[in-house]
Parts: structure tokens; sequence; C-alpha cells
């Protein structure tokens, strides 16, 4: 792992939203080809974060720096169209709109319609339940169904960076299997994955590297193995 | 009395598409309500007239200048003014657009006067013919104005449903902010679609002409007649647009007829109200 | 928002001084018409006229953010009813204008429905249907001439008309400035800013809104009263114009949304474009209006009063 492959870097952000000081002094490195766990309570930042690298939110302070060029105050359909692509907390979908033409919404940008219908056929491979459901509409799908829309409209985008916020909230513990297996499949996509997640143990078994934040600020960053192994770590932090 | 329901029915397309430009605007551009729509029709008129008598061109291929032109400034119109107060509620952007209405319309009356100009004189051929059909006689024109404002609304229907950039517009006017995560600038969404939006007021503008007469003034007419269509067949819905244009031609032929134009406005507006009160959404509020 | 609230507190100065400029504001009003010639009394009454509309309309749509676009459709029916009571009815001319007021006050009560359930847009956008349907039934009523109108009679000088306006102008700057320091300005600010946040706080809405939408609709009854007995004539294209609701607008959002000084400077500002352009070009005039509109609304949201709070609240904070 060297600094070459470090594709998404942030440098000592402080991010305020709707007047409070959420996030303060935010570093953290994202290297190529690696799945990152932000992991923390609630309240503690970790949507808001994932707000700002996408560009819905600009840092007060600090730089965001993807593959190399800065993209703190770019317009959050710049940062989409350079690969940063997140699966938003809560979903997101157009539910008015049918499930292919959600994907479809997933490569509008035209640099990435080239292989449109390749793209497609390979996220029906990766989520056969979708094609089955192509022109329902989305708002009918089941709470997993959509979830799975959800990434798969993400990955339509040609992620370099993929940022999965909360997909398992909400959904029953069967599903959520299935939610973790994909994300896994991903991995083996080689995309790059920062994931938030509840559930912290999944998360830290899932990712490379874990950063834990608390209160708006880093706390702990480490490898995800080593923090596991810690017992006193794990009791510290979590609980468990 | 056929001649009048099946006039109505065939003018009320031309509203339906009227109404239609205001629907778009109304669900793609979060809510806001185009107070100036009435003077985008009156510009399509101008435009068409000035395209006419300069150009020589037919009304009906006036539509390939004055459309394009009308977009653009439709565009342009949203970008640099209406963007700017995307932020306020739907209510606080309506004396913005006020304005732009005024400034519109009063250019117009700078420009060409007031009095009262039609289109029918520039299209021998078609306007201010009668032809028969099934034994009833009818203005020609209003044939073709049906069969316009259909071809317009299946136009847009592929257009929304099978284009890129339609669907854009309708994700945008389901979360303006998440389309922004999949590489659509919403801003520009919200230009494209006025521009949609005047561009519609505007080929109706171009039927309107070439059916009526009209005025600078007319401008509130044709916003009250776009806004009795979606309310009444709904908002949101090109379908509702084409039911509540063809409500709201027939109320107004039939009632121009039997009591007089006064009282055909009335009964639209009223009509108009009382739906705007029990069930906003019109008939078929809400899809599209 | 707090800079915007009242205007004449933050002008520095004591409540002594204002007390005696407002008298004797007041008292030079009053004197004026023995100096002056028909054509400058003409001008102040329908400075008057319009400061009353103005100032009215700031109270509903300014300070209660009931955006509403029919306003014109009471300044139109109040113009009828002294039409009718004063020419049709050979009633007296105060008479005939109170009957306006009260009957405008009715027509509020009887359109509350369109404040009970509909909000911001369709408030809006109801009472400007409202309102044509107003004008709709005029046009279509022969006992009062119709789509052609009807002459006023009412004995009148302009000298007469000047006093009624300023007791009117007065009127309704008081009320508006009791309105909006007692405790229904709060009540109206809080609505303004969220009103379901504000009913939750258990702000009588619907209460609040109907006082504001009653007062302004005797008041811009009694406007239009007053500017048709003035013109001599009456008709429904002229009576139910857009313009009045446009004037109104153009009067607040100029002179400064949410301020009592306001719709005053926007009232001035409104009747001097009157009688420069409207009668020679009148395009000219509307095209000035909605350029006016559109720079207010994009580049001094506040308004004249606005920057003027602004400019003295700087000053008073850098201190002696």
């Amino acid at each position: 792992m060297n600094s070459e492959d470090v594709l998404l870097e942030i440098n000592n952000i402080d991010v305020s939203y709707e007047y409070i000081d959420v996030l303060r002094d935010i570093s953290m490195k994202i290297h190529e080809r690696t799945t990152v766990a932000l992991v923390g309570p609630n309240g503690a930042g970790k949507s808001t974060l994932i707000k700002t690298i996408s560009g819905l939110i600009h840092p007060k302070k600090g730089t965001i720096k993807f593959k190399g060029e800065r993209i703190d105050h770019l317009p959050p359909w710049r940062i989409a169209d350079l690969g940063v692509i997140q699966v938003p907390e809560g979903r997101k979908l157009f539910t008015r709109m049918t499930v292919k033409e959600n994907l479809l919404m997933g490569c509008y940008p035209k640099t990435k319609r080239k292989n449109m219908t390749q793209k497609l056929k390979e996220i029906y491979e990766l989520f056969p339940v979708l094609a089955e459901r192509e022109n329902q509409k989305a708002g009918t799908l089941s709470g997993g169904e959509q979830q799975m829309l959800a990434i798969a409209r993400s990955l339509m985008a040609d992620p370099k960076l993929l940022m999965l916020d909360e997909v398992t909230l909400g959904l029953a513990p069967k599903v959520r299997e299935d939610i973790y297996k994909k994300v896994d499949e991903i991995k083996q996509l080689g995309i790059t994955i920062l994931l938030v997640d509840e559930n912290i143990k999944r998360s830290l078994e899932i990712s490379d590297y874990a950063y834990i934040m608390g209160s708006g600020r880093i706390t702990l960053e480490g490898r995800s193995k080593e923090i596991l192994k810690s017992k006193e770590l794990m009791k510290a932090y979590f609980g468990v | 009395m056929i001649e009048v329901i099946l006039m109505g029915i065939f003018v009320g397309g031309v509203y339906g598409i009227v109404g239609l430009g205001l629907s778009l605007i109304f669900t793609g551009i979060r809510y806001t309500m185009n107070v100036s729509h009435g003077q985008m029709v009156v510009l399509g008129c101008y435009l068409s007239f000035s395209t006419v008598t300069l150009l020589r061109l037919d009304p009906l291929l006036s539509a390939l200048v004055v459309l394009p032109v009308v977009f653009c400034i439709g565009l342009a119109l949203q970008y640099s003014l209406i963007n700017r107060v995307m932020l306020r509620e739907p209510a606080g952007r309506i004396p913005l657009i006020l304005g732009i209405g005024l400034i519109v319309e009063n250019f117009l009356l700078i420009l060409y006067g007031p009095d009262a100009k039609s289109l029918t004189p520039y299209a021998p051929s078609y306007a201010g013919r009668s032809i028969t059909l099934f034994g009833i006689s009818l203005p020609f024109i209003y044939l073709i104005d049906f069969i316009a404002a259909m071809a317009a609304m299946i136009f847009v229907y592929i257009f929304l449903k099978y284009t890129f950039i339609g669907r854009a517009i309708r994700a945008t006017s389901e979360d303006p902010i998440t389309v922004n995560l999949f590489g659509v600038n919403d801003k520009r969404m919200y230009a494209i679609t006025f521009g949609i939006g005047a561009v519609l007021a505007a080929l109706g503008g171009i039927f309107v002409g070439l059916t009526y007469a009209f005025e600078p003034s007319y401008g509130h007419i044709y916003l009250g007649m776009a806004f009795s269509v979606i309310i009444l067949g709904g908002i949101g819905s090109i379908r509702g647009a084409l039911v509540g244009g063809v409500i709201v031609g027939l109320v107004q032929a039939l009632a121009s007829y039997y009591i007089g134009i006064a009282y055909a406005f009335l009964i639209q507006n009223l009509i108009t109200l009382i739906v705007l009160y029990l069930k906003p959404e019109g008939i078929f509020g809400y899809e599209v | 928002m707090k800079k915007n609230t009242v205007s004449f507190e933050n002008i520095k100065l004591s409540k002594d001084i204002r007390f005696y400029l407002i008298i004797g504001g007041i008292i030079v009003a009053l004197l004026v018409p023995l100096g002056l010639g028909p054509d400058w009394i003409t001008l102040f009454f329908l400075f008057f006229t319009y400061t009353a509309m103005a100032e009215v309309y700031n109270l509903l749509s300014g300070y209660s953010g009931m955006l509403a676009l029919g306003f014109h459709g009471f300044v139109g029916f109040g113009g009828y009813i002294t039409a009718i009571a004063c020419t049709l009815w050979g009633l007296h001319l105060l008479v005939s204008m109170f009957i306006s007021g009260t009957m405008c006050v009715l027509l509020a009560l009887a359109t509350s429905f369109l404040i009970i359930k509909m909000r911001g847009l369709y408030f809006a956008m109801g009472t400007l249907v409202s309102a044509s349907v107003l004008f709709y039934w005029f046009q279509g009523w022969s006992y009062v001439g119709g789509g052609y109108g009807m002459p006023i009679v009412a004995h009148v000088t302009v000298y007469d008309l000047y006093y009624i306006s300023l007791v009117i102008a007065i009127a309704s700057i008081f009320v508006a400035y009791i309105i909006v320091q007692s405790r229904v300005g709060l009540r109206l600010k809080a609505i303004a800013d969220d009103d379901i946040a504000a009913e939750s706080y258990g702000v009588d809405v619907f209460k609040t809104k109907l006082l504001c939408w009653v007062i302004s609709s005797f008041f811009a009854g009694i406007s239009g009263s007053l500017y048709f007995i003035y013109s001599g004539f009456i008709s429904p294209a002229a009576a139910f114009a857009f313009y009045w609701t446009l004037s109104s607008i153009t009067a607040t959002v100029f002179g400064g949304v949410r301020t009592i000084l306001g719709p005053i400077i926007g009232a001035f500002f409104v009747v001097w474009l009157r009688q420069t352009f409207l009668v020679e070009f009148p395009g000219l005039a509307m095209l000035v209006y909605g350029v006016i509109i559109v720079a207010m609304v994009l580049v001094f949201p506040r308004g004249i009063m606005g920057y003027v709070h602004a400019f003295l609240t700087r000053r008073k904070m850098r201190g002696p």
C-alpha cells in the first residue's frame, strides 16, 4: 500500500450543517481496491461525511482529493461524474420510475452510457431479482429488493469509489445477509468501497481498514482484523 | 350544437398542450407555478406572426423558428433568474415570475402595439376554411388544432418516457437532490424543463393565433385556461392535461354558445375554484 | 429577519420627537390643500389611496406571507358597491363607502375558505381565480352596465377626496402599526415563517390570517371606492384589473416588505410612475414595473426600508 494508489484523501476537514459544527478535523485515506469501514454511534457524523465527499455539503476547512485532484468545492454532479458514487442512506430510489429506469439513471452522464446494454446485462446477472422486476415501479418492490436496486443503480454509474451508507438498515436478518453477500461480490470486482453500517462486527469483518467516529471526530483507525482481534478495543468502543 | 361540441373538444386539445406546459414546469421544477405562462403563449403568437410576415413562412412552419427561440428564452429565464429563487417556497417565487411575465407582455405591447392580430389570414389554405365531416361542417383549423395537440402530447410522452433527458426530468421532479448523486445537474434540468414548458405554451400560441386572434394583454386569459386545465384534469399527468383541456374547451364552447362568453369564463373559473378547494389534484392527479 | 420587522424603533429618534413629527405631519397634510392647486391635490389623493392599499397589502402578504394575487378582487368589488350605492341608489358618498367596506368584509368572510384549506401557492392561485370570478360576474351583469361599465355620480370635489383619502391612509397605517406591534403581530411573523410550526405552538393560525384578510379587504374596498369615485367611471376591466394587485406588490417590494414606512415609500414611487408614464406610455410603465419587481426580488429583496434599516443598524453598532 503506497501513496500512489490512494484514491480518496481527506485532509483535516471541518464541516458545518445547518449552523451546527458536525465534523471536526477529519482526515482519511482510502486506497484503491480496499474496503474501508466507517463505524460509530448514531449522530457521530458518518452520513454527513459521506454527503460531504459527494459534494452535497462543502467543508469549511480542509481539502478532499480524489485521485490527487481536489473535489471539495465541486458541485455534486461533477463529483459523481468523476466516479465517486453513493448509495444514499434511505435508498432514495426514484419510486415513480421502473426498476430499469432507475438503473438507467445510474448511467446518465454521457461518458457512462457507452456500454449501457452490456452493463445492464452484468447488473442483471449480479442481481437476478431485478431482472425479474424490470418493468415494475420501484416503489412496489420489497425492502430488500429496493436496497438491491439502490446498490445496482450506483453500480451502473461505474463507480471508482462506491460509498454504501447504511445499506442494511431496517431489513430482516436474512435480507441483511444477502446484502452483505452482495457487498462481498462487489468487493471481488475490485471496486473500492467505503462502508457505513450499523452492524459493527459485520462491517469490520468485511472491511480491510476501519475508521471509528465519535461526536464528529475520528477517534480510532486501524486494520479491521486487528480491531476485531483486540478484545479490549472491542469492549471499550462497542461494549462487545 | 354538435359543431359547437366538436369545436370545443378540438380546441380543448390546444388548451391541453398549454396546460401540459404549465404542469410540466410545476412538477418538474419543485412546484413552481409559472404565472408568466400566459405570456409565453402570447409570445408564441407574436413570434410566429413576425416569422410569418418577415420570412414569408406558413404559420405551421414558423414553429421551426419560434419553438427553438422560445426554448432558449425559457432556458435563459430559468437559468439566470428563476434558479435564484429556488430556495424560496413556491409562493415566494411567484413575484419574480410575475415580473418576468410583465416584461414579456409589455415588450410585446411596445413592439407590436395593442391592436389584435391573427395568423389566420396567413394560412388561407387551411385556416378560415371549413370542411365537412360526417355531415357536420367545421372550420378546418379546429381539426388541425386537435391533431397537432395530440401529436405534441404523444411527442412529449415519448420524450419523457424514453429519452435520457426525459428520464432525468422525471427523476429530478421526484428527488432533485439525489439526482445530483448520479451526475444530473438539477439546476440545468430546471432550465431545460422550463424551456420545454415555454415551448409547449408557444406551440399552443401558434394554434391559438391560427384559430382566434390575439393581443399582448391576453396573457392572463391563457394563464387562467392553463390553470383550469391542470386543476380539472390533474397536475403531473399528460392524460390529465388532455382531459382537462377538453373539459375546458367544452365548457367554453357550450357556455359561450348558450349564455355568452362572460358567463362561459365565469363558469370555468367557478368550477376551477371549487375543484381547487375540494380536490386540487384533479381527475388524474400525479402520474405521467 | 429581526432587522426587517419594525421600522420606527430602529430609526434613532426618541419617542417624543417621533410623536411630534407625526402630529406635525398630520397638521401639514391638513393644511396643504389651502395652498396647492387641484392637480397637486389629485396627486396627493392618489398617493394616499395607493398608500392605504399598499399598507394593507403588506400586512396581508408581507407580514403574514399570504401572497394574495387576487387582491384586486376587493378593490373592484368595493368600487362597484360604491358605484351602485352612490349612483344607482343615490346614497351619500360616505355611506356608500362604508357599505363598500362592509360588503368587502362580508366577501372576505365568505371567501375565508380560501384560508382554511389552502396554503401558500393554492391560496395565491385561489384568490386569483376568485378575482376572475368577480370580474366575469360583473362583466355579465347588465344592472351595472356589463362590459361597458357605468358612470359614477358623486357630488364631491377633489378636496373632499383629499381629506377622505388622508383619513383612510392614516387609518390603514395606524391599524397596520397596531397589529404589527401587538401580540397578533408576533403570531403573524411566526405564521409567515412556518405556519405548520406556528400551529403546533398553539397559534390560532386561522383566526390570525382571517383578521389580516378581513382588514385588508376593508381597506382595499374603500380604496377602490375612492379611486373610482375620482375616476367617475367604472368598468369590470378597470375595476378588476390585475394592476391593483401589481401596484401593491410593486409598492411593498420596492419600499420594503414587513415595514410600516415601506409601503408608503412604495406608494409614492408607484404614483410617480403612474403620473409620469402610465397615461402616455402604458406599455413602458408596466415594463418598468416588471423590471422593478425582478430587480427588487433578486437584488434588493428587503426593499428600500430594508436597506435603510441595515444602514442605520450598522451605524448604531459602530458606536458614538
